[in-house]
């Protein structure tokens, strides 16, 4: 890896984990344990589509560990982790499948995985099969969020596109 | 046609939701603490309201307040407080969960029948 692609991956966790704080600070949208907007999830989806699946595995596995730590929600980290591994593995095989302009497809089906991986998680650790009454909230919660996001890293693509072919000087020959 | 399939199966899963949500209350409510049921409250005896302290293995507390018909935890010394934004314990289907302490407050399944009610 050189110097200027770790350089890259770093910002990317950087930006990534300063979504995740800011999420802190958000109220939940529904008063179900484990549902929330996932905000940082917009750059794991980006980099789903720009970079190596080593590369992703990185980013991802560094902002749910320092992102633990910066919450101080330790405990949190295995379901973050089991969502975070299963949503990963479900959407490295879905990128071959959907384009990037219909990225917020993969970022909504990722959601739906993530949040089945944290509920698998947490009925591990209590052993409440009980808990599997919230797996609809927890779909439905990862299909939208996961849809919302995907839509910013969807947009936020298009627009990096943009920016990094308009000033652009090498100007291909005009056959006028 | 093939359209239509993702937009049935949102459908169906908030109808699940909505279906789950609006299940009814019971009357017995359990205390499950890492899969086993440690009290059971009845909650139709309650008589005006009182707090029950709930210690979890690991050294936490949840505070659940008791009052006639409902329940919900009162405040907890966990890092999310997941277990206090969700309110009052309202169906049968979505029991009152705090992951870091291992504890379910949720109304007994209804087969059970009569039970003596013992708190703690």
């Amino acid at each position: 890896m050189n110097t200027k692609n770790f350089a890259r991956l770093a910002l990317l966790t950087a930006l990534s984990l300063l979504l995740f704080t800011v999420e802190i600070v958000l109220p939940a949208p529904l008063p179900v344990p484990g549902a929330k907007l996932g905000l940082a999830n917009v750059v794991t989806v980006w980099a789903l589509y720009h970079c190596t699946a080593k590369e992703t595995l990185l980013v991802l596995l560094a902002r749910i560990l320092l992102g633990a730590l910066l919450s101080g929600n330790a405990g949190a980290l295995a379901f973050s982790l089991s969502g975070g591994l299963l949503c990963l593995a479900g959407t490295l095989p879905l990128r071959r499948v959907i384009p990037e302009r219909r990225l917020w497809l993969c970022s909504a089906v990722g959601g739906m995985l993530h949040n089945v991986g944290q509920l698998a998680a947490a009925i591990a650790v209590t052993q409440t099969a009980g808990l599997l009454s919230y797996l609809p909230f927890l779909l439905v919660s990862g299909i939208v969020c996961g849809s919302l996001t995907g839509q910013i890293a969807q947009q936020t693509s298009a627009r990096l596109r943009y920016y990094k072919t308009r000033d652009r000087d090498d100007l291909p020959s005009q056959n006028l | 046609m093939k359209k239509f399939i993702p937009a049935a199966v949102l459908l169906l899963l908030i109808g699940w939701c909505l279906w789950s949500w609006f299940a009814p209350p019971g009357r017995i409510v359990e205390i499950v603490q890492r899969g086993r049921v440690t009290a059971r409250l009845d909650l139709s005896r309650e008589t005006g309201s009182r707090t029950i302290d709930i210690l979890a293995p690991g050294g936490g507390l949840n505070r659940l307040l008791v009052e006639k018909g409902r329940v919900k935890v009162l405040c907890a010394d966990c890092p999310g407080r997941d277990c206090v934004k969700m309110g009052w314990l309202r169906s049968a289907s979505l029991p009152l969960v705090c992951l870091p302490h291992g504890l379910t407050v949720r109304y007994a399944p209804h087969s059970e029948g009569e039970l003596d009610s013992l708190s703690q």
